[in-house]
C-alpha cells in the first residue's frame, strides 16, 4: 500500500474522487496480482519469482543433506574412533578375551593368542577344547555346557591349558554368557596364571623351609630345643593320661673338644652331622629326636620302657664307635656317652626327665665315657652304679 | 603445465575493430585453445570486428557479446575489446547459440541445454557438476532472460550457471551476442566448460531495503515497462517517493535509488533502465502489476566487494581469472565514487575480465545491479566444491 497521501488530496471533492480513484487503482493492481499468482502458468516474474523460491529450497534441502551427511560421518568417524579405542584397549589388555559362539571362536584378542600361541587367522577355526589340556577336558566341558544353558551365568575356575607347540599353561577363566538374539554367546577373560602358580608353589616352599627351619637344627637337620619344648609337654600329657612311659636319651660326644681343635671345626660340624643322621636313622616315626646343645643330643621316646630305651642308646653307641667317620682322607674315630631317664619314674615334667637323663649322663661320663648310664636317684645309692648297664 | 599460461588475458583500447582484434590476438593466441571469449563496445564496427575475428581466431571456438563497458586488464573502460582465452589443457568447452528469443519456449531451452551437456560429456568423459559450470551470455534487450535463465539451469542441473544480459553502451538500440564467427541479434549463447582448476560461482550486491514501498498499478510485462506506480504516472511518483523532480531523473539516480522486491525474506534488485518520455519507466527485468516494490538504498560497495573477492580467496586460494558480469548501474555509480581506483584495483589484481551487463543471470535467476561471475583459481580442482 503507498504510505503516503497525494499532497493533492484536499477537502475539494473532485480532488478526493481522483485519489479514491487512485487507491482503487492500487487495491484492483493487488488484488489481481494475488489472484494470478494462483496460476499454473505464470508470467516472466513469477518465473523469476518461482526460480527465486526454487533455488532457496534447493539451497536448503542441499545445506539439509550436506549437514545430515557431515553428521553422519561424524558418527561414522566417532563409531570407528570409539571401536578403534576399544579394539586398542582389549588388544593391549593383560588378560585374554574370547568369545565363543556355536562352539568356535569368533574373536580373539592378542593377548588371548599370545597366550596359547596361536596366529589371529589360525585361532578362528578352533573351538575352546582345542586349547584345554586332555586331562581337564571333562570340566571344561562340563561348564561351557552349564553356562550354555543358563545354569550357570558367570563362572570362574582353573585348568591347565593347551598351547599350539603341545606345552602346558595354568588358565585362570572368568566367563560369562550373553544373549544375542537367538544365540547364546560365551564370553570369557582368560589369565595365564603358569607363573602365579610357579610362584605360589615357590611361597609354599619357602614357608614349609621357614617352618622347618624353626623347629629344626639346621646343621644336622635334627628338631631343636624350640620344636622339643613345644612336642615334649604335649608327649608326656599323653602318655600320663594313657599310662605309658617315656624314655629320654641324653646323648653327648665325647672329647668333642679335641676333635674341633684336631680338625678344626668343619670337621667337628661333620661329626655333628654323622650323629644327629645316626641318632635319625634309628628312631621311630614317634620318636622326637633334637639337638639339645652343642654336641648334646636328646631322644625322646614315647611309650618305650627303660630296658628298651638302654637298648637303643646301646646301639647309637656301638655304631658310633665302631666305625670312625670319614672327612675327607681322614678317619675321625669318636665315642659317645648316654644317660636314660624314664617318665614318669625319673621326672614327672619335661625339665625334671631331661635333667634326670643329663644326670646319667653326666655319670656316665664320670664313669669313663663311651657308656650307658641309667639315671640313679641319689636316696638310692644302690642304683647309682649298676654294673648289667655298663659296657 | 603453468597455471599461469592457462588462462591469457587480453585488452585493446584501439577504437579500430580489426586493430583491436590484432591486438587482441596478439595478447591471447596460443597453439592450443579451447575457448576464446571476449567483449566488446558496441561502437566498433560489428561486421568488420566478426570478420577480423574469423581470421584471427580460425578453427577456434569464440564466444562473445557487446557491452555496456569492458573490464580487462586496462580496468574499467568503454569503447574496447577485452576478454581472455583458455588451454585445452586446462579445459574444455562447447558452446550453443539460441536464436529468435521471441520466440523462446521453456522447452526449446530445456533440449538445447541437455543437448549442449551431452556434447561437453562426450569431449570431457569426466565432466560433471563438480568441474563444470555454464557461461551464459543473452540478448540485453530482448526482456527474456527470465525463462532462459530458468529454463537453461534447470535442464543443467547441478553444472551452476551465471551469465550477463549483453548491453549497447547505454543507447538501448540492440545488444549482440558473438557465436560462430558473426553476430547475433535477438540471441543467447551458452557455453559450458569443463575444468581441472577449482571455481567459485559468486554474487555480490550492495543495497539493503528501506521500509518505503509502491504498487505498480499499470505494466506492459512484456516490454518491462511501468506506466504507473501508486495509481500515477511512475517516473513522477517514484521520483517524488525519492524526493527529487521527474525531470531530474537519470541512470545515476536509478543505480542510487534502485527497487527491490522482496521474496521469502531476500532483496531483488529491479533496476530501471530508462525514464521514458511519456512518463513511464523502463526496467531490466521483469516485472507486473500488482507488485509490490520497496526503494533501497546502497551501502559500501568497496567492502562488500572486498568481502566478496576474500571469501573467493578462502575458497580456492588467488583466482588466475574472474569472469565477471557487472551491472551498468554499479558502473556508473563506481565511476562517480571516491573509491573507482580501489575498486579497480581489486578488480586488476583479482585478473577480472569482463563487461558492463543489462542484468546479470545467476543460476537460474536473473538480477540487477549485481556483480555475479565466477572465479578460476589455479590450484588441482578439488573433490567438493559447493
Amino acid at each position: 500500500m503507498p504510505e503516503t497521501l497525494s499532497p493533492a488530496a484536499a477537502m475539494d471533492e473532485e480532488l478526493l474522487r481522483a485519489e479514491v480513484a487512485r487507491l482503487n487503482k492500487v487495491v484492483r493492481a493487488l488484488m489481481d496480482r494475488a489472484e494470478r499468482s494462483t496460476n499454473v502458468q505464470g508470467s516472466d516474474f513469477s518465473l523469476f519469482q518461482s526460480a527465486v523460491m526454487l533455488e532457496e529450497q534447493v539451497r536448503a534441502r542441499t545445506a539439509e543433506v550436506e549437514a545430515a551427511l557431515r553428521r553422519n560421518e561424524k558418527v561414522t568417524r566417532d563409531l570407528r574412533e570409539s571401536e578403534a579405542k576399544f579394539r586398542g584397549l582389549v588388544n593391549q589388555s593383560l588378560v585374554g578375551i574370547v568369545i565363543v559362539e556355536d562352539g568356535k571362536f569368533t574373536y580373539t584378542n592378542a593377548k588371548f593368542n599370545e597366550i596359547f600361541g596361536y596366529a589371529a587367522d589360525e585361532v578362528k577355526s578352533l573351538g575352546p577344547l582345542d586349547v584345554v589340556a586332555e586331562s581337564d577336558r571333562p570340566l571344561v566341558e562340563e561348564t561351557l555346557r552349564k553356562r550354555l544353558s543358563g545354569e550357570a551365568e558367570h563362572v570362574r575356575y582353573s585348568f591347565r591349558g593347551l598351547r599350539k607347540n603341545g606345552a602346558q599353561v595354568d588358565i585362570e577363566c572368568h566367563g560369562s554368557a550373553m544373549q544375542t538374539g537367538r544365540k547364546r554367546t560365551l564370553i570369557s577373560l582368560i589369565m595365564d596364571v603358569t607363573e602365579r602358580t610357579r610362584a605360589e608353589r615357590e611361597v609354599l616352599a619357602l614357608q614349609e623351609k621357614l617352618r622347618d627351619e624353626s623347629t629344626h637344627d639346621s646343621l644336622t637337620g635334627l628338631y631343636n630345643r624350640r620344636f622339643l619344648e613345644q612336642s615334649l609337654a604335649r608327649e608326656l600329657a599323653r602318655a600320663e593320661r594313657e599310662r605309658t612311659p617315656v624314655s629320654a636319651i641324653m646323648g653327648d660326644l665325647d672329647h668333642f673338644k679335641s676333635v674341633n681343635d684336631r680338625y678344626g671345626h668343619l670337621a667337628g660340624d661333620e661329626v655333628l652331622r654323622f650323629f644327629g643322621a645316626l641318632i635319625k636313622g634309628r628312631a621311630r616315626a614317634s620318636d622326637i629326636y633334637c639337638r639339645y646343645g652343642g654336641e648334646e643330643f636328646l631322644l625322646v621316646l614315647p611309650g618305650m620302657d627303660e630296658q628298651a630305651a638302654v637298648e637303643r642308646a646301646e646301639q647309637l653307641r656301638g655304631a658310633l664307635a665302631a666305625a670312625p667317620i670319614a672327612y675327607g682322607s681322614t678317619q675321625i674315630a669318636v665315642t659317645a656317652s648316654f644317660g636314660v631317664a624314664v617318665f614318669p619314674r625319673d621326672g614327672v615334667s619335661g625339665d625334671a626327665l631331661i635333667e634326670a637323663a643329663d644326670n646319667a649322663l653326666y655319670a656316665a661320663k664320670e664313669a669313663g665315657r663311651n657308656r650307658v648310664l641309667v639315671f640313679a636317684k641319689p636316696a638310692a645309692p644302690s642304683l647309682e652304679a649298676p654294673s648289667s648297664n655298663r659296657t | 603445465m603453468e597455471a599461469g599460461h592457462s588462462i591469457r588475458r587480453g585488452h585493446s583500447l584501439a577504437t579500430d575493430a580489426r586493430q583491436a582484434v590484432r591486438e587482441f590476438r596478439a595478447a591471447v593466441a596460443r597453439p592450443d585453445t579451447a575457448l576464446v571469449l571476449f567483449f566488446c563496445s558496441s561502437e566498433y564496427d560489428l561486421d568488420a570486428l566478426a570478420e577480423e575475428m574469423r581470421l584471427a581466431f580460425p578453427e577456434t571456438q569464440v564466444v562473445g557479446c557487446t557491452t555496456a563497458g569492458e573490464i580487462g586488464p586496462g580496468g574499467y573502460r568503454d569503447h574496447s575489446l577485452a576478454g581472455a582465452s583458455f588451454s585445452a589443457a586446462g579445459f574444455s568447452a562447447v558452446s550453443g547459440c539460441i536464436d529468435n528469443l521471441q520466440g523462446f519456449e521453456i522447452a526449446e531451452g530445456d533440449a538445447f541445454a541437455q543437448d549442449l551437456l551431452q556434447k561437453l560429456e562426450s569431449r570431457e568423459a569426466g565432466a560433471g557438476a563438480v568441474n563444470s559450470f555454464g557461461l551464459l551470455l543473452i540478448d540485453g534487450l530482448s526482456a527474456r532472460e527470465e525463462p532462459v535463465t530458468r529454463s537453461l539451469q534447470s535442464a543443467l542441473g547441478k553444472v551452476p550457471m551465471v551469465g550477463g544480459s549483453a548491453g549497447d553502451g547505454e543507447r538501448f538500440g540492440s545488444t549482440h551476442v558473438y557465436f560462430e564467427g558473426r553476430f547475433h541479434a535477438h540471441a543467447a549463447v551458452l557455453t559450458l566448460v569443463s575444468t581441472r582448476f577449482p571455481f567459485k560461482l559468486f554474487k555480490t550486491q550492495h543495497f539493503v531495503a528501506t521500509g518505503t514501498r509502491m504498487v505498480v498499478t499499470a505494466a506492459d510485462i512484456t516490454t518491462r515497462i511501468v506506466r504507473e506506480i501508486n495509481g500515477l504516472p511512475a517516473a513522477e511518483e517514484y521520483a517524488r517517493v525519492i524526493g527529487i523532480e521527474a525531470r531530474d531523473l537519470d541512470p545515476m539516480r536509478f543505480a542510487a535509488w534502485p527497487v527491490v522486491v522482496m521474496i521469502d525474506g531476500t532483496n531483488y534488485v529491479r533496476s530501471i533502465q530508462k525514464a521514458n518520455p511519456d512518463g513511464s519507466l523502463t526496467f531490466f527485468c521483469a516485472i507486473e502489476e500488482g507488485l509490490v516494490l520497496r526503494v533501497a538504498k546502497g551501502v559500501d560497495l568497496l567492502a562488500n566487494l572486498e568481502e566478496a573477492f576474500a571469501a573467493v580467496r578462502a575458497e580456492i586460494g588467488a583466482p588466475q581469472l574472474v569472469l565477471g558480469c557487472d551491472c551498468i548501474l554499479r558502473k556508473l555509480e563506481i565511476q562517480q565514487s571516491p573509491d573507482k581506483d580501489r575498486i579497480e584495483d581489486i578488480l586488476l589484481s583479482n585478473h577480472a575480465v569482463g563487461f558492463n551487463t543489462y542484468g546479470e543471470q545467476y543460476q537460474g535467476v536473473h538480477v540487477n545491479q549485481t556483480l555475479t561471475g565466477i572465479a578460476i583459481g589455479s590450484g588441482a580442482i578439488k573433490s567438493d566444491h559447493a
